[in-house]
């Protein structure tokens, strides 16, 4: 079974419909890209998947995303819970406005989980590869860090409630080179434990990264697959054109 | 050609002009006050009761008016705040339609201008008919009126500001939303709140015409909340009217009490607004 | 499952409080309304609108309770305070959107807000040391030998105190304004004063009247500082140097002693009532205005 199954969903936000009748299978344990020109969809799509598209009154949604089986719009299925299991990173990091500390161990106080210690703050920085840098000032805010830091703790405050499944919005867009290559070398390292959907403009990456790879346009989804087939041998025409870089 | 470049200096002229008389009265005024009520300023008129006869140029002070006043402005600053956070957050897109929001909020900057004078005979009447007399309490109840809509509108304009991807960020942890309020809204909101409450404080020192028949005027301190109770404006303004030049100096003097206090609560309220930023994002 | 239920519930409890006390204080400004029109249900019962309203017989222990000496009175100090005020205040708020930088704006934000809130009690106190006797030399030489306690001295004051009210309300309109619409004349080789006049005015004088009018409803029912040079006598004043008595004024001297006479009370809170349904009108029709402005 795969981890997330999205089955008809369409989206739309007053006449303007943003998904347009999508389906696909999200395996577990490996880490899928989407990619696309800007606009068609894959922040949109992203969201829907820990239904932070909530958030958005004019937002309809249709169709059903499946969590190991289950309709996380369904009646019985529980929101905060749904988005404890399935962790969010935005495009660009915002840190909560507290301690560096505490935005990481602000998730497992809220969840009421059962370690909100020292050490687990420590784990998690490590695992999101920050440790070294910020273990002297845990108490500053967080506010002072530098962007490429600044996400990386947000991968950090992620993976400290304990998901199954991170979906992240071009993580790197605001990183500088250096940045980039520790967050996507942490990405390698998370995903034997971790589902982790990424959306990403850059197509390198979604090579350098991506174990399967879906291909949006303009609220489609034009094409799915295992990375190595996609970019040796794309199927649709559109798919062609925009790795060629005729459409971006 | 030369034309224009006259016109175009001679405009920059009276816009320079205009910044610069406005400037002029600022300090004209700080001047006056300062200068006729410098050496009238006793130690006694802060720190004693008026004693009798004080109206009639006898020794005493305005300390009654002085904690009067303190007493007034914070009772209704606290009442306005247990009021004012809850209704500001709840005007939110969180929690409120933004239809019903923008409505309530033009509401309330229409109460925001009503003259205090208005607020201060509502309050009277709803004494009278509770059989409150002119109190602590009736002042409090009066100032309280003309501090909520200031004070609420304030606050939801620095909450508002809060940027969306913010809000989200504990959202996307499994947050609820009063999880997220305390998280992020108001820690983020946090040296504008206060800015907002310094605010109401200093209107509420300054403010006369609502506490002149809710309040009432007397010589002591109140014993309790039912009592009367001074306030410092209304000091100054009796004082002034009277015939007798002591009197009139030491309404200068109390006139620059007043002003140091709002000075000092501008000054700090812009301290704490930068101190208060450690923890805020961008 | 028992802390998510938990949390749940208490996001419930705290969402009903919040929404709860937001619609409370809206239910209390309907019924600080309702109780000035029910204390002044006595007068308009009793005595038609048109003579309340348009009459200047003012003599409550014969039962006459005309208010137009008083809405006239804060008619015209008002007006007053709007001619010397709003030309001072827009040229400076124009000087600081197009002429200064974003220092000395943030540095004059200090003085300009303190100003707003220095305390009516002292501009009345600064405007009996200074504008009285200047108004009564400047009577003299016209030929007039007055006290200075006028509607003048009262329109002057007013101007004073809400010259930094128009100035920071209109900068808030002047700099909503994109930087590309001057930018655009500004390429053509247009002037500073061109490009005002042409760009930045046309674009915004709906929200700069707004402000000037809010300018004038802050004036209306401003109390004490009034009360303090216009003199307060309750005739329709003839000339500039005439003193007279607006409406706060008459609320603010008469409403200790209200017992004695009957309807006199009615007739305070029905003078209340007219200073806030005034000043109502001009804010609602102003705050809607930059709420719109605000919202594109
Ligand atoms: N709140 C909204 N209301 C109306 N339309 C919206 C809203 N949010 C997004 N859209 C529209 O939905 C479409 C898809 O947006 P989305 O943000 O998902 O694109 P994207 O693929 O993430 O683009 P980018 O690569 O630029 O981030 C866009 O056309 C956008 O204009
Ligand atoms: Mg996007």
């Amino acid at each position: 079974m795969p981890h997330i199954a999205i089955r008809n969903l369409n989206v739309q936000c007053g006449d303007h419909q943003i998904l347009k009748d999508v389906n696909c299978d999200i395996p577990d344990g490996c880490i899928v890209a989407i990619v696309g020109p800007s606009g068609c969809g894959k922040t949109t799509l992203l969201k829907s998947l820990n239904r932070l598209l909530d958030l958005n009154e004019d937002a309809k949604i249709q169709g059903q995303v499946l969590l190991d089986g289950s309709d996380i719009y369904g009646e019985s299925s529980d929101v905060l819970s749904l988005r404890k299991k399935v962790g969010f990173m935005a495009q660009r990091p915002y840190p909560l406005p507290m301690s560096i500390q505490d935005n990481v161990s602000f998730g497992p106080k809220i969840h009421g989980l059962p370690d909100t210690s020292h050490g687990m703050v420590e784990r998690y920085l490590r695992l999101a590869g920050l440790w070294e840098e910020v273990k002297d000032r845990l108490d500053s805010p967080a506010a002072k860090l530098s962007i490429g830091q600044q996400q990386r703790l947000a991968l950090a405050r992620t993976l400290a409630v304990e998901p199954e499944v991170i979906l992240a919005d071009e993580p790197t867009s605001a990183l500088d080179p250096i940045s980039v290559k520790i967050v996507e070398h942490q990405f390698r390292l998370l995903k034997s434990q971790y589902t982790i959907v990424l959306v990403t403009h850059i197509l390198r990456q979604a090579r350098r990264l991506a174990d399967h790879v879906i291909f949006m346009y303009s609220g489609e989804l034009v094409e799915q697959g295992p990375a190595e087939s996609f970019f040796a041998a794309p199927k649709d025409e559109r798919t062609r054109a925009y790795l060629s870089g005729e459409i971006s | 050609m030369r034309n224009r470049k006259m016109k175009d200096a001679l405009f920059y002229w009276t816009m320079l002009g205009s910044l610069a008389f406005i400037l002029a009265v600022f300090s004209v005024i700080l001047i006056v006050v300062f200068s006729k009520g410098f050496p009238a300023l006793r130690w006694s008129l802060i720190f004693q009761l008026p004693k009798s006869g004080y109206y009639l140029g006898q020794d005493g002070g305005v300390a009654n008016a002085i904690l009067g006043t303190l007493y007034l402005s914070s009772g209704a600053v606290l009442v306005s705040i247990i009021l004012a956070l809850p209704a500001a957050i709840a005007l939110q897109k969180d929690y409120t339609s933004p239809r019903f929001a923008q409505f309530t909020r033009l509401i309330l900057d229409v109460l925001w201008g009503t003259p205090s004078i208005v607020y201060g005979a509502i309050g009277f009447a709803i004494m009278v008919y509770l059989g409150i007399r002119a109190s602590l309490l009736g002042g409090i109840f009066a100032l309280s009126l003309v501090m909520l809509p200031l004070m609420i509108r304030s606050m939801d304009e620095v909450i508002r500001i809060v940027p969306e991807e913010l809000r989200e960020t504990p959202l996307a942890l499994g947050s609820t939303r009063f999880e997220m309020v305390r998280a992020v809204l108001l820690k983020q909101a946090f040296p504008g709140i206060l800015t907002a409450v310094l605010l109401a404080l200093g209107r509420g020192i300054g403010d006369a015409a609502s506490v002149l028949f809710t309040a009432g005027f007397t010589d002591n301190l109140p014993g309790s909340l039912m009592d009367p109770v001074a306030s410092l404006p209304l000091a100054v303004f009796f004082q002034i009217g009277s015939p007798l030049k002591e009197v009139q100096q030491r309404a200068y003097a109390s006139a620059m009490i007043l002003l140091f206090l709002i000075l000092v609560i501008n000054i700090v309220s812009r301290i704490l607004e930068k101190r208060f930023t450690r923890h805020t994002i961008r | 499952m028992s802390v998510l239920l938990f949390r749940r519930f208490k996001d419930q409890i705290v969402t009903m409080s919040l929404r709860g006390i937001l619609v409370g204080v809206l239910i209390l400004s309907a019924g600080l309304l309702g109780i000035l029109l029910l204390k002044s249900a006595p007068m308009i019962s009793d005595f038609p609108l048109s003579k309340l309203i348009f009459s200047a017989a003012w003599n409550p222990w014969k039962g006459q309770f005309g208010l137009s000496a008083f809405i006239v009175a804060s008619l015209g100090v008002a007006i007053i305070a709007l001619i010397f005020a709003s030309p001072v205040s827009l040229l400076a708020a124009l000087y600081l959107s197009e002429c200064a930088n974003r220092r000395l704006r943030n540095a004059l934000r200090l003085p300009i807000d303190i100003l707003a809130g220095v305390p009516s009690v002292v501009f009345g106190l600064v405007g009996v040391i200074v504008i009285i006797p200047s108004v009564s030399i400047l009577s003299r030489l016209c030929g007039r030998d007055t006290t200075g306690y006028s509607i003048l001295s009262g329109g002057i004051l007013l101007a004073i105190m809400i010259m930094p009210y128009i100035l920071s309300l209109s900068l808030e309109v002047l700099l909503s304004l994109p930087a590309e619409a001057r930018e655009a004349a500004i390429a053509l080789g247009a002037t500073r004063w061109e490009t005002v006049r042409h760009v930045v005015l046309k674009r915004s004088v709906v929200g700069l009247v707004a402000a000037v009018v809010l300018g004038f409803a802050r004036a209306f029912g401003e109390t004490i500082a009034v009360m303090m040079v216009v003199g307060n006598v309750a005739k329709i004043p003839h000339s500039a140097f005439d003193p007279a008595y607006p409406l706060p004024a008459l609320i603010a001297n008469n409403f200790g002693e209200l017992m004695s006479i009957p309807r006199f009370d009615s007739a305070l809170f029905l003078a209340a009532l007219v200073l806030m349904i005034i000043v109502g009108i001009f804010s609602l029709a102003a705050q809607a205005v930059l709420h719109h402005i605000g919202r594109i």
